[in-house]
């Protein structure tokens, strides 16, 4: 009897020894799954391909409110074995990158859920984020924050590189935009005058591309109609001036002028041949700006750029980010720019035609040989050798500069395009390049600066290419030689003990 | 330490004269090369992706869930089938020392297995081949402490049965169950928390961070706590002997 009693007190204690034991494995497990630990993630890849931005990691960070994150995908069963290997990957890596959101901050919950072999799981999450049903079909990534929903499809997240063939992952800029989205408290605007023949957003066919891409953004769009005297709404983040066919009238750019003077951003963006004589004069007067259309520079860049020495904004020289590099300079630009007397000008059409309308190669291969027809037989430079480039668009932000004379330090900031086609789907879908210009812009605008598009890290690395001779021998030195050696060792160890 | 130091040499010596020693890593080493070779040829010299598919490919999964309970079969059922087990308890060294010992001497005997990678890595590098050593390097960190934690799990199935093969199967089969928990848990489709502790427990997910090249300090908490439990069950598992 006492001796079951001793038996049973021990089996007990140790069992109370190991539920122990498992409750410290699971709070320490717990406690370092939900606070990120700094300094103890290491990165070891040679491109640090697993590095997150600053940006969208200070973002992932910064959240106060709880965000979910969902990765609905469902591998593809038979079909092309390409395409389910690269919406696999895809998924691969949209998991690598919910992980490394949700790491970052103990308020981000990430999962992934297989709505096809876990249908109740699949469920359990639509219910929960309140997504319409009908929109969790496919592989996409949900994120959830505050009752709102952003889902983003597969064919956001990725793209095959026409060229190379290689997969180009763009979901950490895609993911950050989104949690910015659903975690934003205020809503942003970007409302389009109307009345004067300007690009409508709502039209599907010259409109459709830039409503998308401003959606996209989680830019809400309004219009207002200016000719006949509607205010400018209050919540109006940037007002949008886009390719006006008909001149303006003066009391239309004086409201105009009030509402930048009072805080307003503007987004100008004019065809140099447009009969708007009335608004280009307020680009002058305003902001010394100059539109025009100047034919005989696509021949003679060396020539038009030596009017213009000191000053470049968005042009073709781009050094790292195409986008973001010349939007952040302007904010130094702009102190330079405003006191000048001398007008500053666009140069359109032609150039901006050119570059607009290009392939997506155009950005960075303007400055090859053969681009232009240039004079080349005349012995000319060719086009940006003097590193200056084209000036397309200009932005300016008056609260940097307000030493200027006449500068008001509580006017909005502005960005002028020499180009009004450029928002059209036409162009605006001619090449990512574009797209990315005006997004970026209208950022710079809403004050969202941080929000410039986060280039993924292309890794360009050389395969390793066998000559016959080479193949043989890692044949031999891989697959037979370690083997074979333990095999010998192993014969020559069992010889000598029978020995 | 100086005693499991002793267990650790005792354990090298046990492994290379017996056949396991041998056996063991000419098959991994056969298995491994041969497709890291394919791997190499097949994908026209993409090296990384031939090195990720040697480090967490699917014959890698296959090696470790057959492999890790060959090395740790024999390790305390052998000396329980052999009556040894009480002498060893008896001598001047306690069921932790015994332990720590065992499971060191296994995860040398593992790492042991790894050394042709750096055959591979020169032979690449002679080549003419430009692998990313530091995503190498963090690889094979997760798999050193993936495979401390199969050794674990291996040396506590081991010490449960006197019987080799039955704790290999145990092993195989403990190890098998932990990545079929999130499977498991879809029988529990509403309770959410299931399925988030099922998908935390399995190994695999926390294998991703370092296979894409990251060393983070969460997965290797998992493995290290987890390998630490395991040992702490084998040791109280050789201590519930004693009472018997």
């Amino acid at each position: 009897m006492a001796m079951t009693r001793r038996r049973l007190g021990i089996l007990a204690h140790g069992g109370l020894q190991v539920a122990l034991a498992l409750a410290l494995v699971a709070g320490v497990n717990w406690l370092a799954s939900r606070n990120p630990i700094p300094g103890l993630r290491g990165d070891w890849t040679r491109e640090s391909v697993n590095t997150l931005h600053p940006d969208s990691a200070a973002v992932f960070e910064s959240v106060t409110d709880p965000v979910e994150l969902a990765l609905f995908f469902a591998p593809i069963r038979g079909g092309d074995p390409a395409r389910s290997a690269l919406v696999a990957e895809i998924a691969r890596k949209a998991d690598v990158l919910l992980q490394q959101a949700s790491y970052l901050s103990p308020r981000i919950d990430a999962e992934t859920v297989d709505p096809i072999t876990n249908p109740d799981r699949a469920s359990a999450v639509v219910r929960r984020t309140g997504l319409d049903p009908n929109e969790a079909i496919g592989n996409f990534v949900l994120v959830n924050a505050r009752g709102r929903n952003v889902k983003i499809p597969f064919t956001q997240l990725a793209s095959v590189d026409a060229q190379s063939g290689q997969l180009r992952f763009h979901g950490e800029d895609v993911l950050y935009k989104a949690v910015v989205e659903v975690t934003r408290p205020e809503e942003r605007m970007v409302t389009f005058t109307q009345g004067f023949g300007e690009l409508n957003p709502t039209r599907s066919d010259e409109g459709l591309q830039l409503s998308t891409l401003l959606d996209r953004e989680a830019y809400r769009i309004g219009r207002v109609d200016v000719a006949r005297g509607e205010p400018i709404r209050p919540e109006t983040t940037v007002l949008a001036l886009v390719r006006p066919l008909k001149d303006y009238d003066e009391r239309t750019l004086a409201r105009i002028a009030a509402y930048h003077r009072e805080g307003g951003n503007l987004l100008v963006m004019i065809n140099a041949e447009a009969p708007a004589t009335n608004l280009r004069r307020f680009l002058d007067t305003q902001f010394q700006i100059d539109i025009r259309a100047d034919n005989e520079t696509l021949h003679d860049p060396r020539a038009a750029m030596r009017q213009f020495p000191d000053w470049m904004l968005v042009d073709a020289n781009f050094s790292g980010h195409p986008i973001s590099a010349p939007l952040a300079a302007a904010d130094q630009k702009a102190q330079v720019i405003l006191p000048r007397v001398r007008p500053i000008t666009l140069l359109a059409p032609n150039v901006c035609d050119y570059l607009l309308t290009s392939n997506i190669g155009s950005w960075t291969d303007i400055r090859k040989p053969g681009h232009y027809p240039a004079r080349k037989d005349e012995g000319e430079a060719l086009p940006g050798s003097d590193k200056q480039g084209f000036p397309l668009a200009l932005a300016i932000d008056p609260k940097k500069s307000s030493h200027a004379p006449g500068a008001k330090p509580t006017a909005g900031r502005v960005v002028v395009f020499a180009s009004g086609d450029m928002a059209t789907s036409a162009l605006l879908g001619a090449q990512t390049a574009n797209a990315a210009l005006l997004t970026n812009a209208i950022h710079w605008l809403a004050g969202k600066s941080t929000e410039e598009l986060i280039k993924p890290i292309a890794v360009r690395r050389p395969n390793l290419v066998l000559a016959a001779d080479d193949d043989r021998l890692l044949f031999w030195l891989v697959v037979v030689l370690p083997g074979a050696a333990m095999l010998v060792l192993g014969a020559l160890v069992f010889a000598t003990r029978r020995g | 330490m100086r005693n499991t130091f002793t267990v650790i040499v005792r354990e090298m010596g046990a492994y290379f004269r017996s056949p396991i020693g041998f056996v063991v890593p000419v098959l991994f080493w056969t298995i491994s090369g041969l497709r890291f070779y394919l791997d190499v040829v097949g994908s026209a010299g993409a090296l990384d992706a031939a090195f990720g598919q040697l480090m967490g490919g699917t014959q890698f999964w296959m090696l470790s869930f057959l492999l890790i309970p060959a090395i740790t079969m024999r390790l305390i059922a052998e000396e329980r089938r052999a009556g040894t087990l009480e002498m060893t308890l008896t001598a001047p060294v306690d069921e932790g020392e015994l332990v720590w010992g065992k499971f060191l001497g296994a995860l040398v005997f593992y790492a042991f297995l790894w050394l042709p990678l750096f055959l591979y890595i020169a032979i690449v590098l002679f080549l003419g081949g430009s692998p990313d050593l530091g995503r190498i390097v963090a690889n094979l960190f997760g798999v050193l402490l993936l495979g401390a934690m199969f050794l674990a799990v291996g040396l506590f199935c081991s010490s449960v049965t006197s019987n080799q093969i039955i704790a290999a199967v145990f092993t195989a089969v403990v190890l098998l169950g932990i990545s079929f928990l999130p499977e498991v848990a879809r029988l529990f489709p509403r309770v959410a928390v299931v399925q988030r502790i099922a998908d935390y427990v399995s190994f695999f997910r926390h294998f991703g961070e370092f296979q894409s090249g990251v060393i983070d300090a969460r997965p290797a908490i998992y493995y290290l706590t987890t390998t630490g439990f395991f040992l702490f069950l084998t040791a109280r598992s050789l201590e519930a002997r004693k009472w018997q």
